[in-house]
């Protein structure tokens, strides 16, 4: 219906509407003001009956619905064919109650267009005219800024749970307030509970504590630190702390982000002994060289005198200079190569004995005790003798060597003693010497990386080929040092792998 | 001071590295004497009265470091020239010279890489007796 044609009803004072001449409260204003009003608001206006037909719309609806008037309200807003089920229209028009919802306004021109709706019953509104006014309010781009809202809350949640770093979020008093799916993980739901206590198992604060910082001066902050998972597997990690803070810049918690760096850690050591390797070996090559160059020119020199005396010198000089660069090649070779071990069954009295026989002139002519002790009844070991022959003539070597370096007792001695452990059902190697000991710093590096205590003649390569060996056949080596002095290295080897 | 006096203490602890030293010094004309240990070789500073020491860095025991230290805090002894012999890498005889170089005592007369050029050794010595007269 023309807006002309509800004027004129309203002018008559009856009609369909009846006689809204008397606006309550707003006396000065008329009726054609108030429909002038609204046909000029922005947002879509119309006037319902009680059968649900349109019987005016403002000219934004008038716009969008390119008509509408005369039709019914579902038809027209919706282009359904019936009515709405649970019409709150009908509703407010029941209740006399205002009545509000969301309606997706169906328009030729513009297409969907979501809208707030409140339907509102003419009487409520103090006319005495049945029907309602609805008002429809434009909210689509409400809703599609609620939208973007909501993916990106989602995809932020999913970036903070699935991004692969640790990370957790603490207040002031260092609690957890929030943390991330790798973090759950790996330390469990901590929430609620004390980053130091989380991390590292501690009771107190760290000293010194990148969250700390950032709470201090509001800024990013660098460590690295060693925490443990719940397992209790240690775990090296790079740690950045950021400040959350809030509209006016203070900072009310601090993000700890951390990163595994273990394995690159183990690298980086294993990098370090490396080069200290390559150090130590090319210290040895040198050394050797000049033992060659020198016996070869003591030789050519005792030649020119005619002194056999000095050419055996140089010559002796030459076969240990070779001895050195066998035995130093070897150890490389069996350091860096990785092969299964020829195993079989021997008896560990045999071994012991056959290494015993190979030093026994040395020992001699050192003037140091060279004794063997084995169980009085035959055992057996399932092994590679040849490796394990290898690894005892190192350790019965070094500890002659050690003898030789000034013994702190009258007579110096070395013992390779020979046992079955029953219990484990394994068999152990002990060689014992009372020569000075070892310092306590190489004792920490001992197995780890070359240690030499014999200076020039020493290489470091022998403790670490043992080891291989003896971790080879699942077995293990141990240092204490003697209790009246020197050092005491004991190999325990399963009988059977 | 004629050649043939001139008394050159070596110290080292390898056998091989004294004994070839020795001979070649021998054969130069000087009078050389050895040590394999830093200890001794203390001893034989004062007893051999040498007019230079031949001195390995790396020693089991006591360093040859520390050894250098004690000629040079000692007034009799400082003046002796010593050279320094090493097996270490040439690029870290650079941070030895600093070191010393940081140290209030005297500092080595010259610094020999291992394996030693024969001659580099000679000359080392001779310089080393201009040096000190």
């Amino acid at each position: 219906m023309a807006l002309v044609g509800i004027l004129g009803k309203r002018d008559q004072g009856k009609g369909e509407f009846g006689d809204i001449s008397q606006v309550p409260n707003e006396p000065s204003l008329k009726r054609t003001d108030l429909l002038e009003l609204l046909d000029a608001l922005p947002t879509y206006i119309s006037i319902i009956s009680p059968q649900m037909t349109v019987l005016w719309a403002n000219s934004a609806l008038k716009r969008a619905l390119e008509g509408g008037v005369g039709r019914p309200c579902y038809e027209a807003y919706e282009g359904e064919s019936g009515p709405c089920k649970g019409c709150l229209l009908e509703r407010a028009l029941a209740t006399g109650r205002t009545e509000t919802w969301i309606q997706t306004l169906r328009s030729p021109g513009i297409g969907n267009v979501q809208t707030l709706v409140q339907a509102v019953p003419l009487k409520a509104m103090g006319f005495d005219i049945p029907g309602a006014l609805k008002v429809s309010t434009d909210i689509t781009p409400l809703t599609s800024r609620l939208r973007q809202l909501e993916i990106s809350q989602r995809e932020y949640r999913a970036l903070f749970e699935g991004i692969p770093c640790y990370i957790s979020v603490q207040d002031r008093d260092f609690r957890i307030i929030k943390t991330n799916g790798l973090f759950r993980r790996d330390f469990g739901r901590a929430t609620g509970r004390r980053c130091y206590e989380v991390y590292k198992g501690r009771d107190i604060k760290c000293e010194p504590c990148p969250v700390e910082k950032t709470f201090t001066d509001g800024r990013i902050h660098f460590s690295e630190e060693t925490v443990r998972k719940r397992t209790g597997e240690p775990m090296e990690v790079v740690v950045y702390t950021a400040p959350v803070k809030d509209q006016v810049g203070q900072t009310f918690a601090v993000m700890e982000m951390s990163t595994e760096i273990t394995q690159v850690k183990t690298l980086q050591r294993e990098l370090a002994s490396l080069g200290q390797a390559v150090a130590i070996t090319a210290h040895s090559i040198k050394n050797l060289l000049m033992g060659l160059e020198g016996g070869a020119y003591v030789v050519k020199s005792a030649l020119k005198r005619q002194d056999p005396e000095l050419a055996q010198k140089g010559w002796e000089m030459i076969r240990e200079g070779v001895d050195l660069a066998s035995n130093l090649v070897r150890d490389i070779l069996l350091i860096s190569r990785h092969r299964e071990p020829e195993f079989s069954e021997v008896d560990p009295s045999d071994l012991a004995r056959q290494v015993v026989k190979v030093f026994m002139k040395k020992a001699e002519d050192l003037g140091i005790g060279l004794d063997l002790e084995t169980p009085g009844k035959r055992t057996t070991l399932w092994c590679n003798p040849k490796a394990i022959h290898t690894a005892l003539a190192n350790l019965v070597a070094n500890a002659l060597d050690a003898c030789a370096s000034g013994s702190t007792f009258k007579m110096p001695r070395v013992i390779l003693r020979v046992w079955e452990v029953e219990q484990e059902r394994a068999i152990c190697f002990q060689v014992q010497d009372n020569g000075p000991g070892i310092p306590k710093d190489l004792q920490e590096k001992l197995f780890k990386e070359m240690v030499t205590t014999k200076g020039a003649s020493g290489t470091g390569l022998g403790l670490l080929v043992t080891h291989k060996i003896v971790k080879e056949h699942g077995g293990r080596i141990l240092f204490r040092a003697s209790s009246g002095g020197g050092a005491v290295f004991e190999v325990i080897l399963p009988q059977r792998p | 001071m004629e050649v043939s006096q001139r008394r050159v203490l070596i110290i080292d602890d390898d056998p091989r590295v004294t004994a070839y030293l020795a001979t070649l010094l021998e054969d130069k004309g000087y009078v050389p004497c050895v040590s394999n240990d830093a200890e001794e070789g203390l001893q034989k500073v004062r007893q051999f009265n040498p007019d230079v020491i031949v001195l390995d860095i790396l020693m089991p025991k006591k360093s040859g470091v520390q050894l250098f230290n004690k000629i040079k805090g000692d007034e009799g002894l400082a003046k002796i020239p010593v050279i320094i012999l090493t097996a270490i890498k040439d690029y870290m005889i650079e941070d030895f010279r600093q070191f010393f170089a940081s140290l209030r005592v005297k500092r080595p007369f010259a610094y020999l890489e291992k394996p030693v050029d024969p001659e580099e050794l000679i000359a080392a010595v001779e310089r080393s007796f201009g040096a000190a007269n």
